[in-house]
């Protein structure tokens, strides 16, 4: 390894402990360019995994992985699982089950959700008011956002920041005009929780860490507000 | 809404320059954005670590310079702070943002899908989420890219609009990747990006 490159790798007291493995230098083609490789990755939508002490077995699986070889859908992957987990053990304490893809929008499952304007994932409870909480979620060290320039009144063209509640607000009005019914219904649900004193609306961000092979961080929470 | 590719203009001259200088303001202007997003303290430990990943970027920089097939894989804290860098020196344009489930979407399905079919320029996801810059490389969250000004009005001058309508993810991300190119061209500028 050249002089320059192994002192860059020991720039932080985690990589100094991983430039003294052998197999970690061969896994991960330190100093050269790499070429990313899909993996597959199986989600674990077993109930009550949420409620397992961390790291739960898909989320260790797939630090296995990460570490092997550091791929942005793996460490989304790890992001998403960090965040359900703190909500359902650390905050809640609650077994809540993946929503499967032939899931119409509903209370008691999480619901993960693709594209542009949207949240990461929305969890309603099942009490007559309901609760809803949003998850924002992050993986890796992927703790920078920008935020988004507002679409919808009050906040047309102003900056909004991720993690505030006007943010939130401008990005539920997205979903709830979007054409994909799950997205519509669940960005009408956080309008709603919004507008109402009827239950609360629970707006928590996560950063899920990869950590070396001898630490096991668990999810920390960037931000939790409740309205 | 997790991740974002935000885009910048700014001289990759100057930014070059500046990465290969220990001492150079650019430095000075990320350290506070780099402790801010590091959830770092400002005390003794963390300039040491901060002077140390100063030290050893600009010294890559300048291994790189003069052998350009040199590339230096960055992770952690080095990683933040060029991506601190960039924003706290480069003026900020838009970003594009997908969440956390859909990032293969928006990397294959969007960026590289438009890159090959409607820019004619296969290398257009590779070029803004993940390229070397001044032989500085980073494999995962935060990452960066750039585009030189003859590479954006190559980009727009080999532009062919989509035969079939996009979904609304698409249509949104293409919508605002079109308008940082022409805001970038108009500018007579390069464009950088950092993907967090």
């Amino acid at each position: 390894m050249p002089k320059h490159n192994q002192s860059l790798r020991k720039s932080t007291a985690t990589k100094t402990k991983a430039s003294k493995s052998a197999k970690y230098k061969s896994q991960r083609s330190v100093g050269s360019r790499t070429i990313r490789k899909p993996i597959a990755f199986c989600a674990g939508k077993a109930s009550g995994d949420y409620l397992k002490p961390w790291l739960i077995p898909p989320a260790q699986r797939l630090k296995q992985q990460i570490l092997a070889k550091r791929i942005n859908k793996l460490v989304e992957k790890y992001g998403e699982i960090g965040a359900k987990w703190h909500l359902a053990r650390t905050i809640l304490n609650r077994d809540i089950p993946d929503a499967t893809i032939a899931d119409n929008f509903k209370a008691g499952k999480f619901f993960t959700f693709n594209g542009a304007n949207t949240v990461d994932i929305i969890y309603i409870d099942t009490n007559a008011t309901p609760n809803v909480y949003v998850l924002e979620a992050k993986g890796g060290k992927a703790g920078f956002s920008k935020g988004r320039n507002g679409k919808y009144p009050p906040n047309v063209n102003n900056h909004l920041s991720q993690g505030n509640f006007d943010y939130l607000f401008d990005v539920a009005n997205a979903m709830a005009n979007s054409s994909v019914p799950s997205k519509a219904a669940a960005g009408n649900a956080i309008i709603k929780a919004y507008n109402s004193n009827n239950g609360k609306l629970h707006y928590i961000g996560t950063s899920t860490k990869i950590g070396d092979s001898t630490t096991n961080p668990s999810p920390t929470e960037l931000f939790n507000k409740t309205r | 809404m997790s991740y974002s590719l935000n885009f910048y203009i700014a001289s990759l001259d100057i930014i070059q320059l500046s990465l290969s200088t220990p001492a150079s303001q650019w430095f000075d202007n990320a350290y506070p954005l780099w402790l801010e997003i590091g959830e770092m303290e400002d005390n003794e430990n963390s300039q040491v670590v901060w002077r140390n990943i100063v030290s050893t970027i600009s010294d890559a920089v300048q291994q790189a310079k003069t052998d350009p097939a040199q590339s230096f894989i960055v992770q952690d804290e080095a990683a933040l702070a060029i991506a601190a860098g960039i924003d706290s020196n480069a003026e900020f344009i838009d970003s594009m943002t997908h969440s956390s489930s859909s990032g293969e979407f928006f990397r294959e399905e969007f960026l590289g899908w438009l890159g090959r079919h409607n820019f004619k320029q296969p290398m257009l996801l590779a070029w803004l989420t993940e390229r070397a810059l001044f032989g500085l490389v980073s494999e995962s969250y935060p990452s960066w890219g750039y585009l030189t000004l003859a590479e954006i009005t190559d980009l727009l001058n080999k532009w062919q609009k989509p035969k079939k309508n996009l979904d609304e993810d698409k249509e949104e991300w293409l919508r605002q990747l079109m308008d940082v190119l022409k805001v970038a061209r108009m500018n007579q500028s390069d464009i950088l990006t950092v993907y967090s």
